[in-house]
């Protein structure tokens, strides 16, 4: 991730959830890697991630970040290494 | 870490809801009264295991459990001998096709491995035949079951042409689903059901869209053509700072339809990367809607350092970053563990630009505004293109998005839009193009 925009507050939290079990876990930030906190919105404005959803279908494992107000930030389609 | 319970919600209807919970109970060996007499004769067909399954997402081999799933798992990274193996018949192949059949995603793909190795086998079991003559059923043939079985006569006039509609097209849905319909209404359990009990199985499959497959990119077939792009000669990057690492790396400028993307490719990467050529293709090949939205295109010589990290969160490893693509417009490419084909580059950069793109067209409230529209779009074709575009209107959107790309101007298009004409009606609108 490369900051085009000063780093905004972090409200502190980032809600995993898991698609497949419809479970959540609230993560605080601080055990969260640096380059998953924060994404560049649709105008190239950084913005804290708050809300992850991951699901799997077939092979692969599909993940989406998510910032306030449910705006969407990033996604990334990971595959079985199986 | 604080680990709450609540559910997730989102805005999905209450028959897909209650889809979910019923596939989700039958992993857990939990069957809702409503489709217990269906799900209890697909245990009985595939040699439903004795003991419950494991909850868990049961496509991905590496979730499968029984003494049967690990030889299967073995034999899945090589299909040639997997075939063999079965062509020997006898208890052992039947239990692994019995594994097979209960895994959605392996078993559509292994489907042309399978029916290639039909004439050549001896005398198989009933079990073994049945199951395999459904791997490949025709639509007439489907059809014609169809209209002779007693609990199909037991569904209302609109539930025949909705299940009719499903298995008769050439598209790879409708052949999913004609496996699915053959081997639950040919299964012995369910012909000796009561007629009311047959429909009421029936009523459950469509209510639960059985046979869909897992994501739209299973099965895809390279294209044979690509539309016209221009690639610029590329600008030396030395040294070039990556996620993980600096390496020598080349910036190519790609154009296509009046839009610019730059690329970054490295000089060496782990295992496999995608080639520009493949990726200049896979760009030319988006929608143009899509296309607009997408600045820059990297190619990672690394892996994701953050798989690490999703992996623990979500407690399932062994899944490794393919493709991200951000709101603004940044795509990277991350190597894999096998050579990248351009038919799937193609489809992961039609689903995931595709959801920048909806959430430009229609908001990030994917039940209000103009999300209405596709939602109501979707209830109308009563049908979803993958279970996993059964997840919600945004993933609904990003696969139904790839695949009316990836039929748009091939023999399949037209059956592909019988399927689902009011969402492709907006496709249309929105990418402007000609029905």
């Amino acid at each position: 991730m490369t900051p085009s925009t000063p780093t905004p507050a972090h409200p502190g939290s980032i809600t995993y959830v898991d698609g497949d079990t419809n479970s959540e876990k609230v993560m605080p930030i601080s055990g969260v890697p640096e380059a998953l906190r924060f994404a560049e919105n649709e105008k190239g404005t950084l913005v804290p991630v708050v809300r992850v959803v991951a699901k799997i279908a077939g092979n692969q494992r599909f993940i989406r970040e998510y910032g306030p107000n449910n705006e969407f930030l990033r996604s990334t389609v990971q595959r079985s290494e199986g | 870490m604080t680990i709450s319970t609540k559910k997730f919600s989102d805005p999905v209807s209450p028959a897909v809801t209650s889809a979910r919970s019923a596939k989700t109970s039958e992993l857990s060996g939990e069957l809702p009264a409503q489709v217990d007499p269906l799900l209890t004769g697909w245990r009985k067909v595939v040699g439903a295991f004795n003991t419950p399954r494991p909850l868990g997402p049961t496509q991905d081999p590496a979730s499968w459990t029984s003494p049967v799933s690990s030889k299967l798992r073995e034999l899945l990274k090589n299909p040639v001998e997997l075939l063999a193996k079965l062509k020997q018949n006898g208890a052992e192949a039947t239990a692994l096709l019995r594994e097979l059949s209960l895994a959605r995603g392996p078993r559509f793909s292994l489907g042309n491995h399978l029916a290639s190795g039909l004439p050549e086998l001896d005398a198989p079991s009933p079990d073994l035949e049945r199951i395999l003559a459904a791997m490949t059923p025709s639509i007439a043939d489907t059809v014609n079951k169809l209209n002779a079985n007693a609990g199909f006569k037991g569904l209302s006039e609109a539930e025949r042409a909705q299940l009719t509609r499903w298995v008769s097209t050439s598209a790879p849905v409708s052949e999913s689903i004609r496996r699915e319909v053959r081997i639950v209404t040919e299964s012995p359990t369910f012909a000796t059901l009561p007629a009311d009990q047959q429909t009421a199985a029936l009523r459950s499959f469509l209510m639960t869209e059985q046979g869909l497959p897992a994501v739209v990119s299973i099965g895809l077939s390279d294209p044979t053509t690509s539309p016209p792009y221009e690639l610029r000669p590329p600008v030396a990057l030395p040294n070039h700072g990556f996620e993980t690492t600096n390496v020598d790396a080349k910036m190519y400028e790609f154009i296509a339809k009046g839009h610019h993307v730059n690329i970054v490719v490295p000089n060496a990467f782990d295992d496999n990367q995608a080639t520009i050529d493949q990726i200049a293709k896979g760009l030319a090949a988006l929608p143009e809607a899509s296309l607009a939205l997408v600045h820059s295109v990297t190619a990672q010589p690394k892996t994701n350092p953050l798989d690490a990290h999703w992996a623990e969160v979500y407690k399932h490893p062994g899944f490794r970053s393919y493709m991200t693509a951000g709101a603004a417009g940044d795509v990277t490419i991350y190597p894999s563990t096998s050579p990248t084909s351009q038919g799937s580059l193609n489809g992961s950069l039609i689903h995931e630009t595709g959801h920048t793109l909806s959430m430009r067209l229609f908001g990030t409230q994917n039940t209000e505004g103009k999300w209405v529209d596709w939602n109501n779009a979707a209830k109308a074709d009563g049908l979803h293109v993958s279970t996993y575009a059964q997840s919600s209107p945004d993933e609904d959107f990003a696969e139904t998005l790839e695949f009316y790309q990836i039929t748009k101007g091939t023999p399949q298009a037209a059956e592909a839009r019988k399927l689902f004409p009011a969402r492709f009606a907006i496709l249309d609108s929105i990418l402007k193009a000609t029905p």
